[in-house]
């Protein structure tokens, strides 16, 4: 359960993702830098994610609205509203913050369901209002031709360019968990994991934190969508539903909630399976579409649950673990 | 002189189950006051009651001159009132260090911004509570399991880490709800010292206790259960020879 | 038609779509109160009962027949799903349970796109016949049929549940595990047939109202969130209270539906789970509890 941070493993780490980061965006096809680029992306919201999973204890089934609320936010403010298209990041992200406010405030209080259902009827009824809201969401056919960020007169713009701000974003969103998860609060949440009860009773108002973690993860979720918005330049509805929230969900299943570097793992990990899915299925089983990957998906998520339920990407550090000796801290 | 704490006509229902009925008290600062009675006699609803993790029906909870009736528990923590569990809730993934830390960082500044930018007060918050919970581990002879989760360690062992870390808040009051509860002779030994050492430290002790031994040995004053209602309040020697706790619970161990 | 007229029929169509999320937010609470399980499946369960059952009637079967069977079915598959998924996880932490039935909540639905594909199926009335008009409204014979089949379904509940000694073995259970073993009631056991039981009434409420919706391999989640808020406003933890949040959704939905804007009944639907969950977390009946440990 517990996380072991040890700084300059974390170092090394950094050091080795950079580099290789590096060496892709040197030698990689437009095609896998865009992969890069959306896995830096869902990187971000699979931290917060983590957060939510791995330190409250809850589970949101609908981030995939913060995110698509981002990407609208990002997308209406610039388009219509001719805003620079930097200065839509902090208000998309302190907006999905707000609206997580409001629904988390009253579930969190509740046992682990009623955020879970909050959060996927949450979900589902953005994607109602984009689809409906015509007048500003553009209905179905979303909203196209969002302007290029720019930097004076240099546009950020072509997959390399975009490596730095997803990758960017997604080294700040670990960096902020690690601080956070190694701070007081962070100790406070591990807590309220092992016991809410004696959590409370050492003066720790558990409902609060699991709420400003929520709103956290929203806020990462939100940033995300805002960044998407301008690296696809376009928003529409398909990109937003239900089963974008339960990838997100499996993104953090698969990588561990409990480290940090499950989220970009799982994030790599749900692209890359469903890139492999679209480029191999028809040529396995003609004729078969998202049913497969449905069906799939469901299993593969009860059977991580059921039989690895920290994280499929574990076996190397416990072996890692067991040849080091440390036997005693492995609890 | 008004106690620390000041407890008049509580009173809690479960449906039609009386579990506490017009219970009045009140603990003198810097005593150990332990409260004591059959199986079922509304010790442990009366600690919840009081730690904010029940809801009274009726009465009034003072707590160093505030009425805290109605507070969530946490804010109750934090206004010094500290208790453990009678089944432990020690934090099992986390070491015992940081089990005690928890409790250290009720009193070290750090808010969430600092904690997400990683600022210096975080930094420093960290070293204080860690510091803090070292020397207290060391006070209470437990420095040697530092390093071990919580979890693996053994039952009575737990115990002890369960009230160095109520007694890392730095309480006014520290609340025990039957420490004494599966420990064997050795381990009741220590526990003992544990309760002295926190007395010596000035801290106002509540225990809950089966244990009518043990309870006579330590406590100051004693305050008496049966069915929900105060059957006697006193001294060790008055509640021996008090007629209606003879009869009704002492009776067969007191003998 | 007046505007009295139309909301009368709004009323009368809101009562079809509640009896119909009445009989899945009662497998809710069934299984919820039993298992301790919020089963995210649950609509799932309803378009099983849908597809088999219209599926079926293509085929030529009779119409009770086809009933039948889809209920079975139904009840087969949360069988199923209890044994493999909630059953292996029963020691895990409740977070990790709402995950598993998600899951197999996709692997449900999945399959019914393999085996059933895309299209609607639709399903005949299970009686012929001109819609009786009452005040210039009108109200459908299926209409009929699923009050009936949800007042009867609810009746039965009720007598297991207060007359019979398995029924109130296992309301013992709900108050407290230690008495259903004194009534010789292996929780384990009582989480199997719950399911069942929960199985069939949502595999029913499909059935019932495939002949007016159609039905369709991706029904279940809607229905699923339906009867969840149904659940909510009636408390989560009283069959009877669900059932009249059911109805009170479908009646308010349907209202917004006709009034406003066909999209918008399902933000309604929502709005009201968070105003409940905000004001009366505890149902909308229920009195004040105290405060939970």
């Amino acid at each position: 359960m517990a996380v072991r941070v040890k700084t300059r493993r974390y170092i090394g780490m950094i050091a080795v993702s950079v580099a290789a980061l590096a060496l892709l965006a040197w030698g990689a096809s437009p095609y896998w830098l865009s992969v890069l680029n959306v896995i830096g992306l869902y990187t971000v919201v699979a931290v917060g994610l983590s957060l939510l999973m791995g330190y409250a204890g809850q589970v949101s089934l609908g981030h995939a609205g913060f995110y698509g609320m981002g990407a609208y936010v990002a997308a209406v403010l610039s388009t219509r509203l001719g805003w620079n298209g930097w200065l839509t990041l902090p208000a998309a992200v302190l907006l999905t913050m707000a609206v997580a406010w409001v629904v988390g405030r009253p579930a969190v209080r509740l046992r682990e369901h009623y955020l879970a259902m909050a959060t996927l009827g949450l979900g589902m009824v953005f994607h109602i209002v984009m689809v409906e809201w015509e007048a500003v969401t553009g209905g179905s056919s979303g909203i196209v031709g969002i302007p290029a960020l720019a930097v004076g007169p240099w546009t950020v713009e072509g997959e390399r360019a975009w490596l730095i701000l997803t990758w960017g974003a997604a080294a700040m969103a670990l960096a902020m968990a690690y601080s956070l998860v190694t701070s007081p609060i962070g100790r406070a949440l591990r807590a309220i994991a092992g016991s809410e009860a004696a959590a409370e009773a050492l003066g720790i108002p558990a409902s609060r934190y699991k709420l400003a973690v929520f709103v956290l993860s929203a806020g990462f979720a939100g940033l995300a969508g805002a960044l998407y918005a301008f690296y696809v330049t376009f928003v529409s509805p398909s990109s937003f539903g239900v089963m974008m929230s339960i990838q997100f969900v499996m993104m953090v299943v698969v990588g561990g909630g409990h480290r940090l570097w499950g989220a970009p793992a799982g994030a790599a990990t749900l692209v890359l399976l469903g890139e492999g899915v679209k480029a191999y299925l028809p040529a396995l089983l003609p004729g078969a579409g998202g049913e497969v990957q449905l069906v799939f998906y469901g299993l593969l998520l009860i059977a991580i649950l059921l039989l690895k339920p920290d994280g499929v990407l574990t076996g190397w550090a416990t072996w890692r673990r067991k040849r080091s000796g440390e036997h005693a801290r492995a609890a | 002189m008004p106690g620390l704490l000041e407890v008049r006509r509580l009173t809690k229902r479960f449906g039609g189950v009386q579990a506490v009925v017009d219970v009045s008290f009140s603990v003198p600062p810097g005593i150990l006051y332990a409260v004591i009675g059959p199986n079922g006699a509304g010790k442990t609803t009366l600690f919840n009651l009081v730690s904010g993790y029940l809801a009274a029906d009726s009465g009034e909870v003072r707590f160093n001159g505030q009425s805290i009736r109605g507070w969530p528990a946490h804010r109750i923590a934090r206004a010094g009132l500290a208790r453990t569990f009678q089944n432990l809730e020690l934090f099992p993934g986390m070491t015992v260090l940081e089990n005690v830390m928890v409790g250290c960082d009720a009193r070290v500044r750090c808010g969430w911004l600092d904690a997400l930018f990683g600022t210096g007060r975080r930094r420093a918050a960290n070293a204080t509570s860690r510091e803090e919970a070292r020397r207290l581990l060391a006070l209470f002879s437990l420095d040697g399991v530092a390093d071990i989760p919580a979890g693996s360690l053994a039952y009575g062992m737990q115990r002890m880490v369960e009230i160095v870390r109520a007694f890392a808040l730095r309480p006014k009051l520290l609340l025990l709800d039957e420490p004494a509860a599966g420990l064997n002779p050795a381990e009741r030994q220590q526990l003992a010292a544990v309760l002295r050492q926190a007395r010596a430290q000035g801290v106002t002790v509540l225990l809950v206790e089966h244990d009518v031994d043990l309870v006579m040995t330590v406590a100051d004053r004693i305050l008496v259960l049966d069915q929900g209602r105060v059957l006697a309040e006193g001294t060790p020697e008055e509640i021996q020879t008090h007629p209606a706790v003879v009869a009704a619970y002492l009776g067969e161990e007191v003998s | 038609m007046d505007a009295g007229t139309m909301v009368l029929q709004l009323m009368l169509s809101g009562l079809t779509v509640g009896a119909i999320y009445a009989l899945v937010a009662v497998g809710f609470v069934l299984i919820y109160n039993v298992t301790g399980v919020l089963n995210f499946a649950q609509g799932e369960f309803a378009a099983v009962g849908a597809l088999t059952g219209a599926w079926l009637s293509m085929r030529g079967l009779p119409l009770w027949v086809c009933v039948v069977l889809a209920v079975l079915v139904a009840a087969a598959v949360a069988a199923g799903v209890e044994r493999a998924v909630v059953h292996p996880a029963r020691q895990s932490r409740p977070m990790t349970v709402i995950m598993l039935t998600i899951g197999a909540g996709m692997a449900l639905r999945g399959a019914a796109l393999l085996v059933f594909g895309t299209d609607p199926l639709a399903m005949p009335m299970f009686t012929e016949g001109e819609p009786i008009s009452i005040g210039g409204a009108t109200i459908l014979w299926q209409t009929v049929w699923a009050l009936v089949l949800c007042l009867l379904f609810f009746a039965a509940l009720v007598f297991f549940f207060e007359k019979t000694y398995t029924g109130k073995a296992v309301r013992a259970n709900v108050m407290n595990r230690f008495a259903a073993r004194l009534y010789g009631i292996r929780p384990t056991t009582l989480s199997f047939w719950v399911f069942v039981v929960g199985g069939a009434v949502s595999g029913l409420a499909g059935v019932v109202v495939a002949p007016i919706t159609g039905a369709t391999y991706d029904m279940g989640l809607m229905l699923s969130m339906k009867g969840f808020v149904a659940a909510v406003i009636g408390g989560l933890n009283n069959a009877a209270a669900a059932v009249v949040g059911a109805v009170l959704l479908g009646v308010v939905e349907s209202l917004a539906t006709g009034l406003l804007s066909s999209g918008y009944g399902d933000v309604i639907s929502f709005a009201l789970l968070l105003a409940m969950l905000l004001v009366r977390p505890s149902g909308l009946w229920s009195r004040a509890e105290g405060k939970r440990v």
